[in-house]
Parts: C-alpha cells; sequence; structure tokens
C-alpha cells in the first residue's frame, strides 16, 4: 500500500493511502503516522477516498494512529470512507471514537 | 480433503454458484480472496433471479475477509486454506478449513471496551484489536466454529437474503 503525505499551510498533514487497508499494511499506516507526529505534525487527517477495503487490523491502525496523534496533544480524522468502511465503522461501534468526515476539507476545517 | 467437502458431496442442496480456491496463508493471498469475491458476485448475478445488493455483498464480503485474516494472523496454518463460497436460493454461505492452531475465544467484546472507553474519555482503554469476529456476527446470521478430532479448524458462515 502506498500513503502519501501532503503538509497544508497550517502545518496539518493529509495522509493519503493507496489500496485496502487490511492486516497487510496496517503497519504501514502506523508507521506512516508515527513519522508525522515524529516530524511534529500532530493534526492528521487520512483520506480514505483511495480505499476500497478496510478489515479489522485496518481499523486497529487507525485507532492506534488516533491514540500517537492525542498523546502528542494533536488529533486524527478520517475523510471520504466509502460504503464498505462506514458499514465496519458502524458496526465496531468506532464512528464516534473515529468520527467520519465528508471531506478532507471538513476535516482539516475542524481542527 | 477438507471434511466439509465430504459432507457436501451428500448434502441435498446444490449450490446455484460456487467459488472455490487455496489460499496459501500469508496476508498476499488477501488479493486472491478479493479477487475470487469479484469472480463469485459475477456468478451469482448470473445464477440467482434476484441478486443481493451491494451493500449486502459488502458485508458478506467483510465477514469472509475477516475469517481468513484471523486464520492467517493467529491459526499459523501450515498448508493452504480450503475456501469456498457458495450461493443458494435463499443464503450464501463460506466455508473454510485450515490445519491451524485452535481458536480461542475472548473474554469481554471489544466494541463494548471501546464503547466503556469512549464515555470516560479513556484514550488508551480504546481497543486496537479484537473486532474481527464481533464484525463478523453482525454482519452475517450464523457464524460456526468447530475443531475436527483430525485437527481441521471449520469456520461456515451464513447471510440469508432478505
Amino acid at each position: 500500500m502506498q500513503v502519501s503525505v501532503d503538509m497544508t499551510p497550517g502545518g496539518a498533514a493529509v495522509l493519503r493511502p493507496e489500496g485496502r487497508l487490511d492486516l497487510g499494511c496496517a503497519a504501514e499506516l502506523k508507521e506512516c503516522v508515527a513519522d508525522a507526529v515524529d516530524n511534529r505534525s500532530v493534526r492528521l487527517v487520512v483520506d480514505l477516498a483511495a480505499v476500497p477495503f478496510v478489515d479489522s487490523s485496518g481499523l486497529g491502525a487507525l485507532i492506534s494512529g488516533l491514540k500517537t496523534a492525542r498523546l502528542a496533544g494533536g488529533d486524527l480524522r478520517i475523510a471520504r470512507p466509502n460504503e464498505q468502511a462506514c458499514v465496519v465503522l458502524r458496526l465496531t461501534a468506532l464512528e464516534r471514537v473515529l468520527r467520519p468526515y465528508a471531506s478532507v476539507e471538513e476535516a482539516l476545517a475542524d481542527f | 480433503m477438507p471434511p466439509w467437502r465430504r459432507l457436501s458431496l451428500i448434502s441435498e442442496q446444490q449450490p446455484l454458484a460456487e467459488q472455490s480456491l487455496e489460499l496459501h496463508p500469508n496476508v498476499g493471498q488477501l488479493q486472491a480472496m478479493h479477487d475470487a469475491f469479484s469472480r463469485f458476485w459475477l456468478l451469482v448475478e448470473t445464477a440467482l433471479p434476484q441478486p443481493p445488493t451491494t451493500i449486502w455483498r459488502v458485508q458478506f464480503e467483510t465477514a469472509v475477509a475477516e475469517v481468513v485474516a484471523n486464520i492467517i494472523r493467529h491459526a499459523y496454518p501450515p498448508e493452504p486454506i480450503h475456501l469456498s463460497l457458495l450461493a443458494y436460493r435463499d443464503r450464501i454461505e463460506a466455508r473454510s478449513s485450515d490445519r491451524g492452531r485452535p481458536y480461542l475465544e475472548r473474554e469481554t467484546p471489544p466494541e463494548e471496551k471501546a464503547r466503556r472507553a469512549e464515555a470516560l474519555g479513556d484514550l488508551a482503554g480504546i481497543p486496537e484489536g479484537g473486532f474481527g469476529l464481533p464484525l463478523v456476527r453482525a454482519t452475517v446470521d450464523s457464524l460456526d466454529y468447530s475443531r475436527t478430532q483430525s485437527g481441521w479448524n471449520e469456520w461456515e458462515l451464513a447471510k440469508r437474503f432478505g
């Protein structure tokens, strides 16, 4: 899975993973978040527009990223989850913890 | 040959569509599973008078993917995982067999832990794992596990239409 990272003028980081967020690449996403936080970007948006499938490992990576960001005084938001990701978030009751935003802009504006 | 294959030979009901595959127990094979699903859904569209909706399929595929990921992650099967997807008039089933370690159930459901932790503002208390099987149970109508005397783990999932 590839993850591109864009910095906003305000110092937030937008992570854009491409491909399934599952057992195979959960660890990569965690590393990306850890790297961003190490580079002092503690406000993070994960744009899920190019992620066709999320499994429980992918969810775990997002939760781990959320904890990393919050422990550093920031936060992690997710944006543009597809239908499958929304099903998974709702059924695990994690949509209150990882609140999904309809767009990256809305996620950034809420910081 | 996995145990349930012998059973299906004497079963009364024949599936209207079927896709079977052997998955080598590594994460790279998850793509092969998703590819098999793509082929299976095409067969289902042809074979069933009223194919299930996208969201129904998404739920079922998510459930099977969780079971397979769990097998790879926790059971460490030494040989390929047998997986069959079967469509009947009133339901779709998935059956897997593997020769890995037996499955052991956790105590507190993680979504319950997550709810409690979130309500208390306890960030560290939100679990990062264990959501797999609760997710399966929330998306299918039945989930059965058994361990045979000859050392096979068998998972069977079924989701009814309508």
